[in-house]
């Protein structure tokens, strides 16, 4: 196959396409144009079937697709200075492609359903489409100039999809807060693409692996910090900002003010996961860098404490949006063990089903007009099919086997088992894979709560009960649910229960599990670019491989532990397995039975439940301190200082102190350089009383005085 | 016959103090400038004169004509004033046009 | 073409003197002429860019033209163009053409306000065209006189305070610039030429002293700072900005486009064509004083900024801060940087243009400018809703100004900071949080007035007229197009920044 521009960029093209059609003629267009955006993002996700399955055909984990162009070019005689765009693909970049192609047209469809009526119907097509096509440029990227790019453009789709409710002042809050939370790390990601330009002049990937295979970064240090750790520190901001993150979570759950499908796509499946792509891609700058242990501490605090607020949360919305967070953080805390593919399995089964739990929320919102958990209750008579659908999700996100959360989140807290500690490295590091259990002993719990509290046990108001239909299938409102909770077995990643039957990946084992490895930075050393064209020929870069730079593979030294690594997995998956049958038993006990009034434990724990309702008291501390003391007290007493200080008395001032000299200048001339002048005007007023008596005004006198003494004169000086 | 330069000069000075004499004596804004025209041409007389006795050459004459079209926009601006004096004061009486000196 | 630039230089004083002869009370004609001449002049300014050759990097090259003006002091007319000089030329002209069909609705002294904006397009585009020392000088001066008068005449209400404090703070530094321009002349011998600014260029001054009070001084250095202070002030960088706000706010909308839009530019013009290549040894040596100023112009506007109540004075601020990065972009003098920062000027043109222009919509409907009055109530609010064309083309100007990829801000602040990492990394990393406090105090503002709740007086505002639109195409084509492809523009500056670059090189 071809990757040339007829291949590759329609898979961009298609949605961006849809949007600026959209975004001109939506209004006229019958609908909205809401059918423009889902033919745009249909055909992207043919194309990207296409690539997906040759990539996947393949079956080769250093088979890469690197093409450029020229964006623009400032060379002048030697001095060289160009800046080039392109696309790099490679296995974990097609599966990530499909994903978002996939799960995108699947909201697409359900949008449709959803947004029906709504006010705002046009416009959130438009910015869907943008959004889509913003998010698959960002994955199609060659470097991470590109790529912050796009990044930043769905940052700016992210503020409008929140604030699209805009005559609300809450989502007005909402998009600012979500645009500039996550702005705090996209600038400092800048910084990391500046630093690492300032180095090699390049941000393609490629161009990063090799600098780093050859050593290049070694000997640079950024203020006084080396170069690897202040690249991958900030480019690891950036991911913090847009993953939502510890201590940048705070924005996640406000952008839940956004229309639910959308938050479906950008908060829980997409978007969000960008900033683990992020990471994922930069790997071997955050191993170099030995940032990993900080990673994992950020993903580990992030994955346990959201889980803590999601079990006190009353809106169904926010319940998902903290376990979106804490889903992230176990996306973040795999990278941080090491454990790349298992981390990168997550971010597409967490895709998967937290979109299906999403648009499962959706549905049920749309169908009872009520989001608050206290209101609703055995919802599963009136919505079976959503009821299903989201118990499928519930699973996977549980850890239960046979289903994707299982497979991908046991696997990474296996290899935090190891990390942290079986590897022999600090004792201090055990706190993660700790955290990291605690967090799926609360995932289960607060995710069955949830579903308790909507499906099960007898209506709790019996008007919203009453008020909502009976469901029944219809194509746009459950089709995206099912096939969405049809994946969310394990079979499609593991690969366990077919294995020899998916032939088209040749696959003898688990495809996801081969197929994604951690970029191998020793093959990079010697690749060409080549360019980007409509005429390329077919241009696979396998490439001779100069070991110089040992692999660590997240601290696991260069040969790992086999057998140890093999263990933790055993007990990691074991323990898991109890502790989420366990966890959801104990849920459904609670919140079905009764056994024990969970109110008296609020009670109890009075301190501890008002510390997490108020989300830890992040909120208040950022805009009360941070923002509404620090900053805006700084800008203000900054701008008194401009206007008031500065200009009035140092410019103003000056102004004063020149008045002053003009008045004494101006009093030296009145009174005394003028006083001399008067003396004059006295002696001349003198002359003045004798010689007025001359001026009679009559012309003839004059002429006559004038006759006379002109005769005199010449009498006088003549003869 | 050739006439005298002393009798040259003779008419000059009579037609300038009749100039003079005019312009002292008369009231009327008008005679005064007559009285300037009479002036103004004994000059120009004296400057032909002299060209004629003594230079030789055509600088006076070249002189007269410049006096002759100077008296005339002289004239012209004199009359316009004086015009303008008395559609404004209804009087051209020299002694009453003294503004300048209140 | 080899009258061309005389064309565009006199062109509307030619508009002038048409529109001056007009008899009394017809404003419409008047304003027909005004807009037919900056539309004509506009039209040769894009003649100019089709006949522009930019791989040539020299200014005498191409379009030149040289009369002898005073002969005694060795004094030429003389214009010419290169590729910096050109993207300047082209703003100027559009941002003209744009505030005529923006000031449609001025009722004061209609033709005494059109004649003032034709003669201050004129001397604007003599800033950007002259080759001669002397004949800049005329050209920066003259502009001052119809600035003076249009801040003066149809500003606010505290116009006349704001209209001399402009004048003074800008005369001042111009006086300082004069000092320099004499001391040049008398430096290279009063010859041939003494006023010639390529002449000038060079470095020719590195080993040139001069004794103040007895004591001797390298001539450079002093008179580096001599011309950095007069155009400094008229950038304007942090410490003399302050009349900038004064200036913005009691100006009319017209006058605060062109203000921000061009005038702003002719400072940072002023290093790029007088004050680097003539003095480049102390341009080097100094590269971090300027970058530590405009870091703190960027910070300091962009705080101050974020405190305003005021709309117009909080776009004036972020001015402040975003000419901040122009200044960090000369500092660099580097490829990237340097060429960044003329991206910039062109830039920050467009999108400051837009974002005045649309106060002023604003304002001929409201009447205030008050994001939150101060009595603490909302000054506006609900505007989304209500203006629906307002606030799409609102968010083009705010994005781009924040700096939004895809959106042209963001390139030439990418390719500053790309080309200042290097040199000047802390100033750099302190550089950055410029851009977020940017985005803070334009989204924070945009919610207070557009979101929420509409107020009682806003639901009776209508959204924008066609003529409004009209004039607002352009710029959100300009901020679009060069946003995703910036290409047109740096082709045509990079010949003549790479020139620029490698002389200030060679004085590393």
């Amino acid at each position: 196959m071809d990757y040339t521009v007829s291949t590759i960029a329609p898979i961009f093209l298609f949605p961006f396409f849809a949007f600026v059609i959209n975004a001109f003629l939506g209004r006229k267009l019958p609908k909205d144009g809401n059918w423009v955006s889902l033919i745009g993002i249909l055909l992207s996700f043919v194309f990207s079937l296409r690539v997906f399955f040759d990539f996947m055909g393949k079956y080769d984990t250093n088979f890469y697709v690197h093409k450029v162009f020229n964006w623009f070019d400032l060379s002048v005689g030697d001095s060289v200075f160009k800046i080039d765009l392109g696309i790099y693909l490679d296995n974990m970049a097609v599966v990530m492609l499909l994903m978002v192609t996939g799960v995108a047209s699947l909201i697409h469809i359900f949008s449709i359903w959803y947004m029906s009526g709504d006010r705002r119907h046009g416009r959130f097509f438009v910015f869907l489409s943008l959004f889509t096509s913003a998010m698959i440029g960002l994955v199609l990227a060659n470097n991470l100039l590109l790529l912050f790019i796009f990044w930043e453009i769905m940052g700016f789709c992210s503020y409008s999809l929140i604030g699209i409710y805009y005559e609300k002042d809450k989502a007005g809050d909402a998009s600012l807060k979500a645009f500039m939370t996550t702005r705090v790390g996209d600038v400092l990601f800048l910084l990391g693409i500046l630093a690492i330009w300032a180095v090699i002049g390049s941000v393609d990937y490629v161009d990063i692996y090799k600098a780093i295979a050859e050593g290049t970064f070694e000997s640079v240090t950024v203020m006084g910090i080396g170069m690897t750790t202040f690249a991958a520190f900030t480019i690891f901001c950036g991911n913090i900002g847009k993953s939502a993150q510890f201590p940048l979570q705070v924005w996640l759950p406000d952008a839940m003010m956004g229309p639910t499908p959308g938050s479906a796509l950008i908060h829980a499946a997409t978007m969000v996961a960008a900033g683990c792509y992020l990471s994922l891609r930069m790997y071997p700058l955050m191993e170099a860098g030995g940032l990993t242990p900080f990673i994992a501490f950020i993903g580990a605090i992030t994955a346990f404490g959201a889980a803590t607020i999601a079990l006190v949360q009353k809106d169904l919305k926010a319940v998902l949006a903290y376990s979106t967070i804490s889903q992230l953080g176990y996306m973040v805390l795999g990278i941080g063990v090491g454990s790349y593919n298992a981390a990168f399995m997550h971010v597409i089964t967490h895709a998967i089903f937290k979109a299906c739990l999403f648009m499962s929320a959706g549905s049920i919102i749309h169908s009872v007009h009520e989001q608050m958990m206290p209101k609703l209750g055995g919802l599963s008579k009136k919505l079976p099919i959503t009821f299903l659908c989201m118990v499928a999700c519930t699973l996977a996100i549980s850890g239960v086997p046979f289903f994707t959360g299982f497979v991908s989140k046991d696997r990474i807290l296996g290899d935090a088992i190891y990390w942290g500690m079986m590897a022999g490295q600090n004792k201090a590091f055990a706190i993660v894979p700790i955290l990291g259990f605690l967090g799926a002993i609360l995932t289960p719990f607060y995710m069955t709560r949830m579903m308790c509290l909507i499906f099960l046990g007898k209506p709790r108001d019996q008007h919203v009960y009453d008020h909502c239909h009976q469901e029944h299938f219809s194509l746009t409102q459950h089709l995206p649910l099912v096939i969405l909770s049809i994946f969310t077995l394990g079979v499609f990643f593991s690969g366990a229960l077919i294995g020899e039957w998916v032939p088209v990946f040749g696959a003898k084992q688990e495809w996801f599990k081969v197929l994604i490895e951690a970029p191998n930075v020793n093959n990079f050393v010697d690749t060409i670019k080549s360019s980007f064209g409509f005429s390329d020929s077919v241009t696979s870069s396998m490439s001779v491989t100069k070991a110089t730079y040992t692999h660590q593979l997240g601290y696991f030294g260069p040969n790992p532990d086999e057998h140890g690594v093999h263990q933790a997995h055993f007990i990691g998956a074991i323990l898991s397995i109890f502790l989420a049958i366990g966890s959801i038993i104990a849920s459904y006990l609670v919140y079905v039975r009764g056994i024990t009034d969970p109110n008296k434990w609020a009670n109890t724990f009075a301190p501890v439940y008002r510390t997490l309702v108020n989300k830890y008291y992040f909120d208040d501390f950022y805009l009360g301190v941070v923002i509404q003391k620090g900053l805006l007290g700084f800008n203000k007493f900054l701008s008194w200082f401009d206007m008031g200080v500065y200009d009035r008395i140092f410019i103003d001032g000056w102004a004063k102190v020149n008045f002053f000299f003009v008045r004494l200048a101006g009093w030296f001339d009145d009174k005394v350089i003028d006083s001399l002048v008067d003396l004059n005007g006295i002696i001349v007023k003198i002359f003045n009383v004798i010689f007025r008596k001359l001026q009679t005004g009559r012309i003839q006198w004059y002429l006559v005085v004038m006759f006379f003494s002109l005769v005199f004169i010449n009498y006088y000086f003549l003869l | 016959m050739m006439m005298s330069l002393a009798s040259y000069l003779v008419i000059s000075a009579f037609l300038f103090l009749i100039g003079i004499a005019v312009i002292l004596s008369r009231k009327s804004l008008i005679a005064i400038l007559l009285g300037i025209e009479l002036i103004l041409n004994a000059a120009a007389l004296n400057f032909v004169t002299y060209s004629r006795f003594g230079s030789q050459d055509l600088d006076g004459h070249i002189m007269t004509l410049f006096i002759i079209v100077v008296a005339a926009a002289e004239a012209a601006v004199g009359l316009a004033i004086v015009i303008r004096h008395f559609q404004l004061k209804e009087t051209i009486h020299i002694d009453e046009v003294s503004q300048l000196k209140e | 073409m080899h009258g061309l630039l005389n064309w565009i230089l006199w062109l509307p004083i030619i508009g002038m003197v048409v529109l001056l002869c007009l008899p009394k009370g017809k404003d419409q004609a008047v304003r027909v002429t005004a807009l037919v001449t900056t539309l004509l002049t506009f039209l040769l300014t894009l003649v100019l860019y089709m006949n522009f050759d930019t791989t040539i990097p020299g200014m005498q090259e191409q379009f030149s033209i040289k009369y002898q003006w005073i002969k005694f002091f060795n004094i030429h007319y003389s214009l010419g163009v290169d590729g910096i000089s050109l993207p300047m030329i082209i703003l100027t002209g559009l941002l003209f053409f744009i505030c005529i069909l923006s000031s449609w609705t001025i009722t004061k002294y209609v033709k005494a306000y059109f004649a003032l904006l034709l003669m201050l397009e004129s001397s604007v585009f003599g800033v950007f065209m002259a080759l001669d020392f002397f004949l800049f000088y005329v050209y920066w001066e003259v502009m001052l006189l119809p600035m003076f008068f249009l801040i003066g005449i149809w500003g606010g209400e505290n116009r006349e305070y704001a209209a001399i404090k402009f004048f003074l703070y800008t005369f001042f530094g111009s006086i300082v610039m004069l000092v320099g321009i004499i001391a040049l002349y008398y430096a290279t011998g009063k010859g041939v030429d003494s006023f010639n600014i390529l002449a000038l260029q060079g470095g020719h001054f590195v080993e040139n002293t001069i004794s103040v009070f007895g004591s001797t001084f390298s001539f450079e250095r002093i008179f580096f700072w001599a011309m950095f202070l007069g155009f400094a002030i008229k950038v304007p960088s942090f410490p003399f900005h302050t009349w900038l706000p004064h200036a913005h706010v009691q100006a009319p909308t017209a006058v605060s486009v062109i203000l921000a839009g061009v005038l702003l530019k002719m400072g940072t013009y002023g290093f790029l064509r007088i004050a680097f290549p003539i003095f480049p040894s102390a341009a080097v040596e100094y590269s971090t004083v300027i970058a530590i100023l405009g870091v703190v112009s960027v910070l300091y506007g962009a705080f101050c900024a974020m405190a305003q109540a005021d709309v117009k004075k909080l776009v004036a601020y972020s001015s402040v801060s975003h000419m901040g990065f122009v200044m960090l972009g000369l500092a660099s003098m580097t490829t990237a940087g340097m060429n960044g920062a003329v991206l910039q000027m062109f830039n920050h043109g467009t999108s400051t243009a837009m974002m005045f222009l649309m106060i002023g919509v604003l304002y001929e409907r409201s009447h205030h400018r008050w994001i939150v009055r101060p009595d603490g109530t909302k000054g506006y609010g609900g505007l989304y809703a209500h203006m629906p064309k307002y606030t799409t083309i609102f968010i083009i100007g705010m994005f781009a100004s924040l700096g939004l990829p895809g959106l042209s801000g963001f390139i030439s602040e990418a390719l500053i900071f790309l080309g200042i990492f290097k040199k000047f990394t802390t100033i750099t990393v302190i550089a950055v949080l410029g851009l977020l406090i940017g985005a803070a105090y334009l989204l924070w503002m945009f919610k207070r007035m557009f979101f929420g709740e509409a107020v009682e007086e806003v639901k009776s505002y209508t959204d924008m007229n066609a003529r409004e639109i009209f004039y607002m195409i352009p710029l959100c084509v300009a901020v679009i197009v060069f946003g995703i492809y910036p290409s047109p523009l740096l082709n045509m500056m990079k010949e003549s920044v790479g020139s620029l670059v490698s002389l200030l090189g060679s004085f590393q």
